[in-house]
């Protein structure tokens, strides 16, 4: 009995383990209604310097360690998308940062965090009529770090 | 039988290699009165010392007793061994749950290097570092287009609560 449970016990550590092996773009990268993007931490750190954009994301990219989009517009690889979605809304180690709510879309965002200052996550998550997609942001950035984002190059 | 047989009888009797036979003819000689002198101390020791073995009474039962007492001890030698496998095939069972224990260990560990060999990660999505600024960009523009949108939505409701203080705060003058 004791040697059933032990056996259980296994399994499910394995099971565990597989999930927790795979990440978001490693699920959706080859799956067939989904368009992915990856960009791994090392690749923001090679992007050209010089570059002059809206968009201020100079002091985030040295903390970016990954950062995956998942995105779809069919509607039965939506229900798995959103199946995801719903898991990352029930853990409570992500916290709701924000919620948009416009005629055409739906926009949520999620941070988790290790402490109280650094953010190991940051997550978006865009529904409308038309798609579906998750943005996620791996890495170790500030409050700030965000802010600037959204300040941009003024 | 003449002295010299008789001093090679004794000779066997001390040795320890004398016959029944033999030591009955020898007390038959030490029990005659022809004894020479020079042998009565021969005849002392001898006397006293058939005595002492005739006295000795073998019991009856003696075989079967030992029969008896052989069996009992291989019964216990039984026992004994059935206890050590007893105790050997507890242990044994006690090894076998703890060998299947350790193999699902060791199956687990082999898993999980084979998925971790097979999730050497995701692939990159772009090879080219300009390529992939400039959807990062473009990404990222989205999510700050949205973040500023849900901070201009906080602002104005924030705002709103100011209005609403104020009102109430100017009625409460009112009263």
């Amino acid at each position: 009995m004791r040697l059933k449970n032990l056996i259980i016990l296994f399994i499910m550590m394995l099971s565990v383990a597989s999930l927790s092996a795979q990440t978001l773009a490693e699920k959706y990268q080859d799956k067939k209604g989904f368009t992915t993007v990856y960009i791994s931490g090392a690749m923001f750190r090679s992007f050209p310097a010089a570059n002059v954009s809206d968009v201020n994301f100079t002091s985030m990219m040295a903390g970016i360690e990954s950062f995956i989009v998942v995105t779809t517009d069919k509607q039965e690889q939506r229900k798995e998308l959103a199946a995801d979605i719903e898991k990352l809304r029930k853990d409570k180690s992500y916290e709701l940062l924000m919620k948009i709510n416009d005629d055409s879309s739906k926009v949520d965002f999620y941070l988790k965090k290790n402490n109280k200052d650094i953010i190991k996550e940051l997550i978006m998550i865009a529904d409308s009529k038309g798609d579906c997609s998750l943005i996620q942001l791996n890495g170790s950035f500030t409050m700030k770090n965000i802010e600037e984002l959204v300040d941009g190059n003024k | 039988m003449n002295l010299t047989e008789i001093k090679i009888l004794l000779d066997r009797f001390y040795d320890g290699k004398s016959s029944l036979k033999e030591e009955r003819a020898l007390a038959e000689f030490f029990s005659s009165e022809d004894v020479p002198s020079d042998m009565t101390d021969d005849k002392e020791i001898f006397l006293s010392l058939y005595s002492s073995v005739e006295k000795i009474s073998v019991p009856a039962d003696l075989k079967s007793t030992l029969s008896d007492l052989i069996d009992e001890c291989a019964a216990s030698g039984k026992k004994k061994n059935s206890g050590l496998k007893m105790y050997i095939r507890n242990h044994i069972h006690f090894i076998r749950n703890y060998s299947v224990a350790a193999s699902v260990i060791i199956l687990f560990c082999i898993g999980l290097n084979i998925l971790n060999a097979k999730s050497s990660g995701p692939r990159e999505t772009f090879t080219d570092p300009q390529e992939a600024y400039m959807e990062a960009e473009k990404i990222l523009a989205l999510v700050s287009g949205n973040l500023k949108k849900g901070m201009a939505g906080m602002e104005l409701t924030e705002m709103n609560i100011q209005k609403v203080k104020s009102v109430l705060g100017d009625n409460k003058i009112i009263e």
